[in-house]
């Protein structure tokens, strides 16, 4: 038995201490490329924390002064999170900050599926504590581990190696809206069929007249820290593609749009609402993010509101 | 819980070194298994505990009550009777009831009636197909003064209970492991490591072939709007190595788990896919079922030694009978007759015991001949797996129809990354299948160099942890 378990210690052992270092050295690194990305450059004024629909719709080379920090899959309090972060990193720089929420981040906004946030590279092992809400902690952390800190950052490290650059955090996004026109309606039909219905069947499955309270208290809580750190707050939401948009209840649609109204006018807030925003489809990559065509066409109308 | 849950990572650990800790006590340690058993089993749903209880008692009073009965007796026959009413009954009415009502009831609706039916709309308890025919396999051992009965409850309920093959067997017989648990077992370093080397190849097959195929078959199967035909051959393709490395990846498991604690379980897959023709097969796919059946059902029924008529009957009844201990519907009765159909000419030609060796065992490749009877069978079964993967009959037709019609074979777009990784992973599993065809299981031969060995370990835990496309429960948890 002894023997026994002193071969499946040392077997075990190996590959431990290469996933510990790994991971720590990840972790560092990550660390110190987050807090050294969140610093404002000359002239940047204005921030928006949002998920990758924010991240492919609004073009700082079009909108001047803007800073695009959002990120693939964030959660709305993971958006609130970074925010508060960016804040803290660029004192009395940031006059303007861009609050987005979303329709499709109803209902999901804490519980969706961690493999879902691992597969986007989104805040990992900062926020863990995310993963208590989740059914399988164990499982999710694992799997987390697994695809960002071995697969993912691993793969990155080893491209960074090569093309002789620097550690890249993927904690902090930016603007990069996804690939062109030519892919578009072929996906898109495909998006319209499978995706968009479950994206909107999540949404749908909430009754109406139910106030979505997570997401109201973590947007009121963003603008009450925004006009703490003496910056205007605008609430404001993107587009989504037809397919996507028709596929939602036009109740909830209503709905979502009356109550964030009604947040943004007891707070004495400007809302810039999007969401009827009807984009011809070669603007779009997919159901919900905007290709380059239709991020130049949608910063140009954001600007003009703005 | 499922093996490849994380779960599992701290249950089996603390699993061990408890059983090790109590080996002085054979009572304690029974009673030890029995505990695990029930916390993995009640992991999923703690309110089914309560049936595998029944099961077990019931099963352990029925031997108390056989052991002083006059073999064979009418009384003996009775018990017998309700035993297996009993055990039966509880596997109908989770499993099959809603199924033949339903089906009732359509008939009654197409005669023209409208009968008022009620479901129980229950969730299938798991591994109940499993652990009743272990509990069927005792009693009918113990009517036939094949065992003697137990007089010891708790080596009893470890029997039917014990957590390795309790959800996804190897069926075992009580001939074979309640006798296990009647004795002192000690720690072999030796069968420790072959488990633990043979756990960690039913983690390939399960996590790397399985669940890769499983991703890109679901793709190409699921979709009812692409008919491919193409895809439709290669989704089933998929299906057949699916299925296999599921299965026998459980199988492989929970016997190298069984190994860590001293327990030799039967062996339940023996490279199936290397068959000659379809007998070989079906003495080579899910062992333990197979020999169930022929011990309980086709012998009773009179075998293979009655007259034509008889021999004929007999094979559809356990085909069909096999096909539906599946699942309740069509589609496994349909697969069930479509293996009698290939089985019967091989009985009633006497050729069904042809390939009792090993294929090509003094060579390193099988000759032309033994290729092509091996892609023959491997064909056939691929046709069978296709209705078992329909969910009706229905679609296994429109398939099929779209296997055959080359107007519907386009070219196959956007395929899931997971397809380029299932078919390396079957080839490396077909080629070390292969070369282990005359072992217990896949990688039982490996390098006596220590550190090559502990290369191939490494390199498949690697696999395992890396190429895992998200976590895939096991095909044979809804039978």
């Amino acid at each position: 038995m002894r023997r026994f378990l002193k071969r499946l210690i040392l077997f075990a052992a190996i590959p431990t201490v290469i996933a510990v270092v790994w991971t720590a050295f990840v972790v560092v690194m990550e660390y110190r490329s987050y807090v050294g990305a969140l610093t404002l450059a000359e002239g940047e004024t204005m921030v928006v924390c949002g998920d990758s629909q924010t991240k492919d719709a609004l073009d700082p080379a079009i909108i001047p002064g803007l800073r695009n920090f959002s990120t693939a899959a964030t959660t709305c309090d993971q958006d609130a999170m970074r925010l508060k972060d960016v804040l803290a990193a660029n004192p009395g720089k940031v006059r303007r900050v861009l609050i987005d929420v979303s329709p499709l981040k109803i209902g999901y906004d804490i519980s969706r599926p961690v493999s879902e946030l691992n597969a986007a590279r989104v805040h990992t092992f900062i926020h863990f504590y995310h993963f208590k809400e989740n059914r399988r902690p164990l499982g999710s952390v694992l799997s987390l581990w697994r695809d960002v800190v071995f697969k993912r950052k691993f793969n990155e490290f080893r491209k960074s190696i090569l093309r002789g650059r620097r550690w890249k955090s993927s904690l902090v996004g930016g603007f990069d809206p996804s690939t062109g026109v030519g892919f578009v309606s072929r996906k898109l039909r495909k998006m319209a069929r499978s995706d968009a219905t479950d994206k909107a069947a999540r949404v749908n499955s909430r009754p109406p007249a139910t106030s979505d309270l997570p997401l109201l208290d973590i947007l009121e809580e963003q603008v009450k820290l925004v006009r703490a750190a003496g910056a205007e707050p605008i609430i404001t939401t993107m587009p989504l593609s037809g397919p996507l948009r028709e596929a939602i209840d036009p109740a909830r649609r209503a709905a979502f749009t009356r109550e964030v109204e009604a947040l943004a006018r007891r707070l004495g807030v400007v809302y810039l609402n999007y969401l009827e925003l009807d984009l011809p489809i070669e603007c779009w990559h997919d159901g919900n993010h905007l290709n380059r065509d239709g991020a130049e066409v949608f910063s140009k109308r954001f600007l003009r509101d703005l | 819980m499922l093996f490849n849950s994380p779960e599992f990572l701290l249950f089996l650990p603390l699993v061990f070194a408890g059983y090790w800790l109590l080996g002085a006590h054979l009572r304690l340690q029974n009673l030890f298994v029995v505990a695990a058993s029930y916390v993995f089993y009640g992991w999923w749903d703690w309110r089914f505990l309560a049936l595998i209880v029944f099961t077990s008692a019931w099963s352990w009073i029925f031997g108390l009550l056989e052991s002083n009965a006059e073999p064979r007796s009418a009384a003996s026959k009775a018990r017998l009777a309700l035993s297996c009413v009993i055990n039966l009954g509880i596997l109908g009415a989770f499993k099959y009831y809603d199924f033949f009502v339903g089906q009732a009831a359509e008939l009654l609706r197409a005669c023209g009636f409208e009968p008022h039916v009620a479901f129980l709309q229950v969730a299938l308890p798991v591994g109940v197909s499993f652990y009743t025919f272990q509990a069927l396999s005792y009693t009918i051992d113990v009517y036939r003064r094949q065992i003697a009965p137990t007089r010891d409850p708790i080596a009893f309920f470890a029997f039917i209970s014990f957590f390795p093959q309790l959800v996804a067997g190897p069926i075992e017989r009580a001939t074979n492991l309640l006798p296990q648990f009647l004795r002192p077992r000690a720690f072999d370093y030796g069968e420790a490591v072959l488990g633990c080397r043979q756990m960690l190849w039913g983690f390939f097959k399960k996590c790397v072939v399985a669940d890769n195929c499983a991703v890109a078959a679901n793709f190409l199967l699921n979709d009812a709007s692409l008919h491919n035909g193409l895809g439709t051959w290669l989704g089933v393709l998929l299906f057949t190595f699916q299925i296999y490395g599921d299965f026998s990846g459980y199988s492989d498991i929970a016997i190298g788990c069984s190994r860590l604690f001293g327990i030799r379980l039967m062996r339940n897959f023996a490279c199936p896919y290397f068959a000659r023709d379809i007998a070989e097969f079906w003495r080579r796919w899910h062992i333990s079922l197979t020999t169930w059946f022929r011990d309980y059902l086709y012998i009773p029924l009179g075998g293979s030694r009655c007259g034509a008529w008889k021999r004929v009957r007999n094979t559809f009844v356990i085909f069909l009978v096999s096909g539906l201990w599946h699942g309740a519907n069509w589609t496994f009765v349909a697969w069930g007759a479509f293996h009698a159909a290939l089985f019967l000419p091989l009985l009633l030609g006497g050729r069904n015991r042809r390939h009792l060796d090993v294929v090509a065992e003094d060579r390193a490749l099988p000759s032309l001949r033994e290729l092509g009877e091996m892609l023959r069978t491997f064909f056939f079964a691929l046709l069978g797996w296709t209705l078992f993967r329909a969910q009706s009959i229905s679609e296994a037709g429109r398939w099929f129809r779209d296997m055959v019609d080359v107007r519907t074979f386009g070219s196959l777009h956007h395929l899931p990354r997971e397809t380029t990784i299932a078919a390396v992973a079957v080839a490396a599993l077909l080629l070390v299948e292969w070369f282990n065809r005359r072992e217990a299981y896949g990688c039982a031969r490996l390098p006596r160099l220590t550190s090559m060995r502990w290369g191939v370990y490494f390199v498949l835990l690697w696999l395992v942890v890396f190429y895992t496309p998200g976590s895939q429960t096991f095909i044979y948890f809804q039978f």
